[in-house]
């Protein structure tokens, strides 16, 4: 009997383990890893873009998850109140914005915490992350002070009340929006009072009519995220946006004009004492006596 | 030195051109043809696949057709030039090669333009050459040039041949056989009755086209010279291009037109007409014409070499180079610029044979000099070709290419054996008239002979 | 049987099941994650659309807003209008030679973006050493749409042409292919396109000279510094290519230059890193600017080191001379 029952549990056991070999076996990889990157930036127009990538796989096979299901919400001290739920492009991206006027619960340390989930599917594990931000504002303004041109921003975080907090020591990049990127000036700092300011050069081109974008932008703030904020101002200079050249030039399509002259009087000099050689001949078929 | 010929006797010997075609006529034009043929199937080829079955790549991309079309215009101009100039100077030695002079002329200038046409991509659109030219650009320059040259040189041609049209239209009037070539001949005499008023305004007419084809052929020469000259490449921008270009044209003209004058006296027993003095004078011409020759390319070279520059050291090298350029340059200069001197400069080396020679081998050392000139410049461009592919790093041209030159000369051969059958080569009325002692001021209305029309 | 035995019996009996059940859950997960493992049918996104949150909370979906469109008109232009130049600009390159290393990524960019042939080549590479005792450094050389172009003034019909933003074009349509512009070019920087492709067309009318595309067989073609990419505001093929950032690209009336990652004042590039022309002196005024290749990054060997045995070898013999 004793016997019996040992050979019972050792088969049991041996049993077992082939059949977690065979689905070990059969199922050679895990689930695979995946990574959630959020990113949080507030856009020119006070919209917010939350923009999201799930990536699969280590070092140099990392690639975008297509098709996912991702479900962001807002952590409300202890509540998840759901936003929405995003599905990733072929490149395993996708984004969310939010209008500018929507409320965010904020916590105690005035974030406001957006967190993003995927559930995972058979092959790969689900995935979380999480950021906080905090709404910071900016205020632009522009005047020529003594005939110098000045750039004065203006942080501030406005709480629910509505008071405003002006915030020191903010790194903005101000720059003029040129064709192919941001052409960066200077970067400066915001001081107690929450302003910063900038002296515009004279000497940025503008458009035909001397209107330049300026560009106001704080680079991944660990609260702040990333903030843009632009300006159409008329303080760059004026180019001549005229497409129609009237020069004469060798390379030109008009040939400069002494060129022309020359060709002309040349050619017609030959030309007219060809013909007169060709009126004598003429004149010969004229004097044909008949016989 | 204008034997007075009897008008039969010439025509005695020129009897070829009205009689039946021989065997031989057959047979040159049957062998020029199947020359021809290899050439036009070579062409065909090339139409077909497109320039990459020339040797012709990015670096080098105008190879042995360029040389060819430079060459042979080159031909063309001297031709017309030898002849303009002959003719004003009156120069009465020179009357029996006037003919062959602008036959060569008018021959290379409808031979020449075909190499441009093979060299270009798509010669479909040559139309917009005149529909969109660019005055600033030398190839319009040229194609102007050529087009004005081959007009005046066409007529030129025509008028110097009314004479002769008007006396073979004469002599087969009232025969039986050569009906439908008295038809012919009528239509080209043009009413031409040797009335004196008639050959006034024929000896003006003349007087007048060889006048303007002079400046025209020099200044359209000069534009093809500077074609090159005015090109920024190493080897290429010179000062000396126009002038040289000129001079080298009017040496290579006077080869070839020594070398048919042999031809022409050897076929046709012409020794009469094209004496040994006429290779004699043509033969110092050639010498004075190679030492001219040498100074040029000398006085180019030695003022490179004194305080040579990065690019013209990469660029010389290569004509000293015995594994490059070193075999034809040593051999062009020498056939070009010393054989003359001493084949026609030596007397014991002299003779109409040895002359006729130099000629040839001038003419081939001339399109030697003229490769050279062009192949190793562009071989040599200011950025160092770094390729592995060694048809884009040295040009060697193919089979089309040189079966296509090849057929050029067939076809300019074939063009004389044809001409030989419509007028004699030499311009026996021109030949006959006495030398008239001219008035300096032609319209002199108390000149007696002055007919005026009624 | 007494109950021992029947517990036994029981015990054995559940085992057995409990045995061939785990074996059967075995095999039937191995089966079912066998067939999960395949890999799933991807499904073509259908539009763009972005998710928007509005104020009060709802979601709604909107369409991604298009701003590819910089300069209108967007569309490469064709014919006539290809020769007016886009309005304002003056295009201008800048190469860092202290950043190049022969990572060829700017040649295969050009020719996937103008469907060239492999071996041709609208952006070349060179290995220069300038003089004797200097070291050689690689060398990106592109058309440098000179502002005296000799390749201009030698067309005989006006294919190729200077606009006002600087870029030199190429109307293949017209051109007559007869190479005058390719040896006028002191640069080399002209090709001709020997063979045929079959995806060449003649007067086709999608063709404009800003892409270059549909090529044709028999004509020149150059570089063009990308216009119709500079319609949507993105760099040239080669400078967004370039791994290591060493070309710069950008409108020299904006006095702005970019590599894609860093944006700098022209005009205070060309003054501080003492910025030259290649040939200044043929008078050409070239519009690609190079900066010398001063505090290097990595020695030049490092570019030899992809290149087969015939290529390392004509470059450097090319560079003893």
């Amino acid at each position: 009997m004793k016997t019996n029952s040992l050979l019972n549990s050792v088969t049991l056991i041996v049993c077992l383990i082939c059949s977690l070999a065979t689905v070990t076996n059969v199922v050679a990889q895990k689930k695979g890893s995946t990574r959630l990157k959020m990113y949080y930036e507030k856009l020119a127009n006070n919209d917010k873009k939350i923009s999201i990538i799930l990536n699969k796989g280590k070092g140099l096979d990392i690639t975008g998850v297509e098709n996912a299901e991702i479900i962001l919400q807002t952590i409300d001290k202890e509540d998840k109140l759901k936003l929405t739920s995003l599905k990733t492009n072929s490149n395993g991206e996708t984004a969310l914005i939010i209008e500018a006027n929507y409320v965010f619960p904020i916590d105690e340390e005035g974030f406001s915490i957006i967190e993003a989930k995927y559930n995972g599917n058979d092959s790969l594990k689900s995935a979380k992350k999480q950021i906080k931000f905090i709404d910071l504002s900016l205020e632009v303004s522009l005047d020529v002070v003594d005939s110098v041109k000045q750039v004065t921003v203006y942080a501030f975080e406005k709480d629910s009340i509505g008071t405003l907090k002006p915030i020191e020591g903010i790194k903005l990049s101000i720059g003029v929006k040129r064709l192919f990127s941001t052409l960066y000036l200077n970067q400066i700092e915001t001081n107690s009072k929450g302003i910063g300011t900038m002296e515009f050069p004279n000497d940025i081109a503008g458009d035909s009519i001397g209107n330049i974008t300026l560009i106001i932008k704080i680079n991944d703030h660990n609260d702040y995220g990333t903030i843009t904020k632009s300006v159409i101002k008329n303080w760059g200079t004026i180019i001549d946006y005229n497409t129609t050249t009237s020069e004469r030039s060798l390379f030109g399509d008009e040939a400069p004009m002494w060129m022309i002259i020359s060709v002309i009087i040349i050619l017609s000099g030959a030309w007219y004492h060809f013909i007169i050689a060709i009126f004598k001949v003429l004149k010969i078929k004229k004097l044909e006596l008949k016989a | 030195m204008n034997p007075n010929f009897e008008v039969k006797e010439l025509l005695e010997q020129n009897r070829y051109f009205i009689e039946k075609p021989s065997k031989q006529w057959i047979l040159k034009v049957v062998i020029l043809a199947i020359i021809l043929g290899i050439g036009l199937y070579a062409l065909v080829l090339q139409v077909i696949k497109g320039h990459t079955i020339t040797g012709m790549r990015d670096n080098v991309v105008w190879g042995v057709y360029i040389v060819n079309f430079v060459f042979i215009l080159g031909l063309s101009y001297a031709g017309a030039l030898l002849a303009g100039i002959f003719h004003l100077g009156r120069v009465e030695w020179a009357k029996p090669l006037q003919r062959i002079l602008k036959l060569i002329t008018v021959f290379a200038l409808i031979i020449g333009p075909f190499y441009i046409l093979l060299c270009l991509g798509r010669p479909e659109r040559l139309l917009n050459l005149f529909i969109y030219p660019r005055i600033q650009s030398p190839i319009i320059w040229d194609v102007t040039a050529i087009v004005t040259d081959l007009i005046f040189c066409i007529v030129y041609m025509y008028f110097t041949y009314i004479k002769d049209f008007a006396m073979l239209r004469d002599i087969t009037e009232n025969s039986e056989i050569y009906t439908w070539r008295n038809k012919m001949y009528k239509f080209l005499a043009f009413g031409y009755q040797d009335i004196p008023e008639q050959r006034k305004l024929l000896n003006q007419a003349l007087d007048i086209m060889a006048a303007i084809i002079i400046p025209t052929t020099i200044i359209a020469y000069s534009l093809l010279a500077w074609l090159f000259g005015m090109n920024l490449k190493v080897g290429w921008h010179s000062s000396i291009f126009g002038p040289f270009f000129v001079l080298s044209a009017v040496y290579s003209g006077v080869a070839l037109l020594i070398l048919i004058m042999w031809i022409y006296r050897k076929k046709q027993k012409l020794e009469k007409v094209f004496t040994d003095n006429h290779f004699l004078y043509l033969g110092f011409s050639l010498l004075v014409l190679s030492l001219f020759y040498g100074y040029f390319y000398f006085s180019d070279y030695i003022t490179d070499w004194y305080n040579m520059q990065k690019t013209y050291t990469l660029l010389w090298e290569k004509y000293f180079d015995f594994s490059q350029y070193g075999f034809p340059f040593v051999i062009s200069i020498f056939l070009v610029a010393f054989l003359p001197s001493i084949v026609i400069g030596i007397p014991w080396f002299r003779s109409v044979n040895s002359i006729a020679l130099t000629a040839v081998l001038s003419l081939v050392g001339l399109w030697m000099m003229r490769y050279l000139m062009i192949v190793p410049v562009l071989e040599t461009p200011y950025l160092p070709i770094q390729d592995i592919r060694e048809n884009w790093v040295h040009y060697s041209a193919t089979w089309i290419e040189w079966s296509l030159t090849i057929a050029g000369i067939a076809l300019f051969a074939l063009f004389f054996v044809f001409v030989g059958k419509l007028a004699p080569i030499i311009p026996i009325s021109e030949m006959l008239e006495k030398e008239e002692p001219e008035k300096l001021d032609s319209y002199d209305s108390k000149d007696p002979n002055l007919v005026t029309s009624t | 049987m007494n109950t021992h035995d029947k517990n036994d019996n029981r015990r054995k009996f559940l085992k057995n099941v409990f045995t061939a059940g785990a074996g059967a859950l075995a095999v039937g997960t191995s089966t079912l994650l066998a067939q999960v493992n395949e890999p799933q049918k991807t499904t073509k996104p259908v539009k763009e659309k972005i998710k928007v949150l509005t104020t009060d909370g709802t979601v709604i979906e909107v369409d991604k807003p298009d701003n590819n469109c910089k300069i209108n008109p967007c569309t490469p232009q064709k014919g006539i209008e290809a020769r007016k130049g886009i309005p304002g600009r003056s295009f201008v390159m800048v190469i860092d030679l202290a950043r190049c290393k022969n990572a060829r990524k700017c040649i295969e960019g050009c020719q996937k973006g103008h469907d060239l042939l492999p071996d041709q080549e609208l952006m070349k590479v060179y290995l220069m050493k300038d003089n004797p005792e200097s070291e050689p450094y690689w060398f990106p050389k592109n058309c440098f749409h000179c502002d005296n172009p000799p390749c201009v003034k030698v067309c005989p019909v006006g294919a190729t042409f200077k606009r006002t933003d600087n870029v030199v074009l190429v109307d293949a349509d017209r051109c007559i292919g007869c190479k005058f512009c390719v040896s006028a070019c002191p640069y080399s920087a002209r090709i001709f396109n020997w063979a045929d492709k079959e995806s060449y067309a003649s007067n086709s009318p999608d063709y404009s000279p800003e892409t270059q595309t549909p090529s044709q067989h028999s004509v020149v073609s150059k570089c063009d510094f990308c216009p119709d990419r500079a319609r949507e505001g993105k760099l040239p093929y080669c400078a967004s290519s370039c791994p290591m950032g060493a070309i710069y690209f950008g409108d020299k009336n904006e006095d702005a230059v970019t590599n894609g990652e860093e944006t700098l004042r022209f005009k205070q590039l060309i003054k501080e890193r003492v910025g030259y022309r290649y040939l200044e002196e043929l008078g050409t005024d070239p519009n690609v600017y190079y900066l010398p290749a001063t505090n290097r990054m990595f020695p030049y060997e490092r570019g030899l080191s992809d290149l087969s045995e015939e290529k390392k070898d004509i470059l450097l013999k090319s560079i003893s001379k």
